[in-house]
């Protein structure tokens, strides 16, 4: 995609903005079409017979649902770009404010899940290319392959069964012992009670956060296994590595100062475009450890089938993936000034 | 597919399951065999399970795994093992029926997107795109709590909803085969020829598409797998009383937290053990089929010279078009090398020589059997002297210099003798050996570009070089140390600490012929060190190059096809063939009276001023996998006789000083 007027970084932002927006304007239409468009209304799918007619078609009226279809549509998204994600039918919240509750926990948990996944990812792969095809290599690509075979939540219940009630260390679920919160600054419990110095909430949250962060990552890390195993070999035989040989250059330090920091760069990249994988898993491992997150939300309101819910809480992650991805791409041409002239 | 056509097929097939890694093929196979007994269990769980799916005949409440109930029961007294086993069917229902769905609506639509163009073809892409980016498995929980209203759950609907993640796939393998045949000339001929224009880009489209199904097939059917898994937990797939693993595991989440583990365990571990089995037979496929993604055999060298030899070999032996295959089997290199003294060594070298090359015999493994990539040479350059090693491509020469250098690719052995500076390297330890690459003997490449490590600067590639072999020289005198080399290579100083990327190629190579000589080398080997530059580079370069080894007494070693080049900077020449040295001689004289065929035939292909005509030599090197007996040119070779084709001439020394290996010569014969 060229950026006519060259490389400078505010014309690549621009050119990159204007493509988000169809993007995201395509997600939001085919959001409200798949769940908006089937027969029958909302109310009555997700409350059934459970509330009065009358009361039914109140709720009906407070959410708009009785007027026009294209009404809807055109009323949700400017509803969506002033930041309303709409109501819950079951609790009668509105969306935002659940959001805004729920997901400095998500974040948190995301957080570290990266941080283990780049650990098992960046160690594993890189042993693997250096003794490739040796008994290490087969057994870090398995480990790989059955990371990213197991099913985040089994992978959640069988630590749990381990480390929760046979080893009794750590706890099944929630984010932090009961009272144990630390004042809200960035409203992460690890920063929070770094920053403020309560080390009882600090332990308590880093023992909640265990297990979860552990699941998650464990799984993204099999991905990552094989993108730093296969950077890293094409880096061992690049020329560069050849030519520090043939300067007489050690080999650990050819390694690490060569092969191994370069093809960190590309892993760099591609761990962005993990991001949607992340927040997919992030809502199985919410639902299995009760980590009050906007996953778990999610999967409360699929319970309840709640329509308004499920669609307020799908259109921000709409929202939140557009943009991550449009950071993420801005990001790196910032870095690497030869992707603004692509 | 006529019948030639497909024993083609199948012949290119084996050829390149033969040159997998063993590794590759193991897996590969492990993976089948895993998926097959699935799909084994899959069509027979009615006489495989003990109870059907949802049956309770009076079992007991949560009994553990035991002899009668191999995997134990759950809470709604159902017996563990038949459900995972009806589980395995189900699930496979599921991969075809999505896989199927996504291929219906995915492929139709990219074939029309391609087909038809414009604005209707950038507004599925963007949709297409839009879908892929989104996070999968909400795309199908969206798609499968939208569904669950007005058709329910069920297999279908489960199928349906994980379709949606790969229609996206589908639809651009099939635009952009459809795309990029459209504009074809073949279309536009075979339409010409009054066949329909859509049945031809179908036709192409389709076996092009075929090809790459296997791969998405099996990957898509792994993560289905795990999709259905998760949508069963979030209580969106197939309810009971279907037997569904994750629906399955969602339910024993309460048995857990009382101990009771068997009821999560067993469906899980067989999730794992499919997806795992899935996962090896599409990447082993990918392995096998896709030649980009296979190695391409040397582990250290990008410039591989044995690949090239085998490149030929390989196309000479078979068919054109087929991939370089060179794998090697031994592990990675600490120390790549291993240099071992050969019976009846020459002489000790005279105390002028720099560098002495004896019976130097290089072989690469490769599947198809052992290639000798150098055969016996032997070669001698003297102090101030300069040696040019002239050759096609793939006759070895750069396998040589490497070979000198010790720094071959794993899976290369070496046997011969390197003497530099009067030194054995045979008689070193690894730790000295890896000493000498920089102190003793130095390397430049052809490709200058790419020989600096982009993330160093410039000064830090010297530090790191004059700490290696010098670690009590503190950074400030190796910087200092960098300034001087790279002020002699007229780089100025206020570019020492830039990037690698902020040089031109000449100034790059000016940098590596710096970093080459800071350590004091006897010996520079330069491996077409111009190449890739252009005239009025070259130009310097050379000139650099020559006044280095009469001011600094060092001894050159010049790798090039040019033969203009060495006529200009060398004061020797040796011409290489098939690995072997087939004539070695003063510059002057061998350019004046050629003997070898070979070389004649070198000669008469440059083009100098006082000749029009430009001749080559007719024919292809030899299959270096199977060489022949006799003379390796002998069938190229225009003065041909008997005697060339049975036994191997050695190279003799002439009247004039020269060497030759040719029985037109005298004492090639003994």
């Amino acid at each position: 995609m060229a950026t006519r007027g060259g490389g400078s970084l505010r014309a690549y932002v621009f050119a990159r903005l204007l493509l988000a927006l169809p993007m995201l304007f395509i997600l939001l239409t085919v959001t409200f079409l798949l769940l908006r468009v089937a027969p029958g209304d909302p109310v009555t799918a997700t409350l059934g017979g459970r509330v009065s007619d009358a009361r039914a078609d109140q709720i009906r009226r407070d959410l708009g649902l009785d007027r026009p279809l294209w009404r809807q549509y055109t009323s949700y998204l400017a509803d969506v770009s002033h930041g309303d994600f709409g109501r819950a039918i079951t609790t009668n919240r509105p969306l935002r404010t659940t959001i805004a509750d729920r997901f400095p926990a998500t974040l948190e948990l995301t957080l570290a899940a990266m941080v283990v996944a780049i650990g098992v990812g960046v160690l594993v792969g890189a042993l693997a290319a250096r003794f490739r095809d040796t008994p290490i290599d087969v057994g870090g690509r398995l480990l790989g392959i059955l990371l990213y075979a197991a099913p985040i939540f089994w992978l959640g219940i069988m630590l749990q069964l381990l480390f929760s009630i046979q080893l009794g260390w750590l706890p099944t679920g929630g984010r932090i012992a009961p009272f144990h919160e630390p004042r809200s600054i960035t409203r992460l419990y690890l920063v929070d009670s770094l920053f403020t110095a309560n080390w009882a909430a600090f332990g308590s949250a880093l023992r909640y956060l265990t297990l979860p962060a552990v699941t998650l990552g464990l799984v993204i890390g099999g991905i990552f296994i094989r993108l730093v195993r296969v950077n890293m070999l094409q880096t061992l035989k690049s020329d560069y590595v050849e030519a520090a040989r043939a300067r007489g250059i050690g080999e650990r330090r050819v390694l690490f100062n060569h092969a191994f920091r370069n093809a960190l760069v590309p892993v760099v990249t591609i761990i962005g475009l993990q991001f949607a994988l992340l927040l997919s898993g992030a809502v199985l491992t919410e639902a299995t450890f009760t980590w009050p997150g906007i996953g778990l939300s999610l999967y409360q309101f699929l319970q309840n089938r709640d329509y308004t819910a499920v669609q307020g809480l799908v259109t921000f992650y709409a929202l939140f993936v557009v943009g991550v991805s449009l950071l993420i791409d801005i990001a790196s041409a910032w870095v690497d000034p030869r992707i603004r002239f692509q | 597919m006529t019948g030639m056509g497909m024993s083609a097929r199948r012949q290119r097939l084996s050829r390149l399951w033969r040159s997998t890694h063993p590794t590759a093929r193991r897996l590969l196979v492990a993976g089948a065999v895993i998926t097959g007994l699935f799909l084994v269990m899959a069509v027979l769980a009615p006489l495989v399970a003990p109870y059907g799916e949802a049956e309770y005949r009076d079992l007991p409440q949560l009994a553990r795994p035991s002899s009668h109930y191999w995997f134990g029961t759950t809470n709604l007294r159902y017996d563990v093992f038949s459900r995972v086993v009806f589980g395995t069917r189900l699930a496979f229902q599921v991969v075809i029926l999505s896989t199927g769905f996504a291929m219906v609506i995915g492929v139709p639509l990219g074939l029309f997107a391609g087909y038809s163009g414009r604005r209707l073809d950038r507004v599925l892409v963007l949709l297409m795109d839009a879908m892929y980016a989104f996070p999968s498995l909400l795309l199908a929980i969206v798609a499968a709590f939208a569904l669950s209203r007005f058709v329910g759950q069920g297999v279908p609907a489960a199928a349906l909803s994980i379709s949606v993640i790969y229609i996206p796939q589908y639809f651009r393998v099939v635009r952009n085969h459809t795309l990029a045949v459209r504009e074809e000339a073949f279309v536009e001929a075979a339409r010409a020829m009054g066949a329909s224009r859509r049945t031809i880009v179908g036709r192409y489209v389709f076996f092009n598409v075929v090809q790459s199904v296997p791969v998405i097939f099996t990957v898509n059917a792994a993560d289905a797998i795990l999709t259905l898994a998760a949508l069963g937990f979030l209580g969106y797939g197939v309810p009971i009383p279907a037997a569904e693993w994750g629906y399955d595991i969602s339910r024993a989440i309460g048995d857990v937290a009382n101990g009771f583990w068997w009821t999560s365990l067993f469906p899980g571990l067989f999730i794992l053990a499919l997806v795992t089995g899935l996962t090896l037979l599409g990447e082993g496929i990918n392995d096998v089929v896709n030649p980009l993604l296979r190695r391409r055999g040397l582990g250290v060298g990008a410039v591989a010279p044995g690949a090239l030899v085998v490149e030929r070999a390989g196309t000479a032996l078979e068919s054109a078009g087929s991939e370089p295959i060179l794998v090697v089997t031994e592990e990675a290199p600490v120390e790549p090398v291993a240099v071992t003294p050969s019976a009846g060594t020459s002489p000790g070298p005279a105390p002028d020589t720099a560098l002495l090359v004896a019976e130097l015999r290089v072989t690469y493994a490769t599947p198809r059997g052992p290639v000798v990539a150098v055969e016996g040479a032997s070669i001698e350059i003297k102090r101030g002297e300069s040696l040019g090693l002239v050759g096609e491509s793939g006759c070895g020469k750069s396998t040589l210099g490497r070979g000198i250098l010790g720094i071959l690719p794993p899976g290369a052995t070496v046997t011969g003798r390197v003497v530099i500076g009067g030194v054995d390297l045979a008689t070193l330890d690894a730790g000295e050996r890896r000493r000498a690459r920089g102190e003793r003997a130095a390397m430049i490449f052809q490709e200058p570009m790419t020989r600096l490590d982009p993330l160093q600067r410039v000064e830090d590639h010297f530090v790191e070089t004059i700490r290696a072999h010098h670690p009590e020289t503190s950074r400030s005198e190796a910087r200092a140390m960098a300034a001087t080399a790279l002020a002699a290579m007229r780089i100025p100083l206020t570019r020492a600490r830039n990037y690698p990327h902020e040089f031109s190629g000449g100034m790059r190579q000016r940098i590596m012929i710096a970093l080459g000589l800071v350590l004091g080398p006897a010996v520079l080997v330069a491996d077409e060190p111009t190449t890739s530059l252009d005239v009025i580079v070259e130009a310097q370069i050379l000139e650099i190059l020559d006044d280095l080894r009469r001011r600094s007494d060092m001894a050159l070693l010049l790798i090039t096809h040019n033969l203009g080049i060495v006529a200009e900077t060398c004061d020797r020449l040796a011409v290489m063939y098939a690995g072997q040295i087939v004539e070695l001689g003063d510059v002057h004289t061998v350019f004046a009276r050629p003997r070898h065929p070979y070389t004649q035939g070198l000669l008469a292909s440059v083009i100098s001023l006082d000749t029009e005509q430009l001749s080559s030599i007719p024919g292809s090197p030899p299959d270096l996998l199977d060489p022949p007996v006799g003379c390796r040119f002998a069938d190229r070779c225009p003065f041909v006789m008997d005697v060339c084709w049975h036994e191997p001439p050695v190279l003799a020394g002439q009247d004039d000083g020269t060497q030759v290996a040719c029985h037109l010569h005298p004492g090639a014969g003994s």
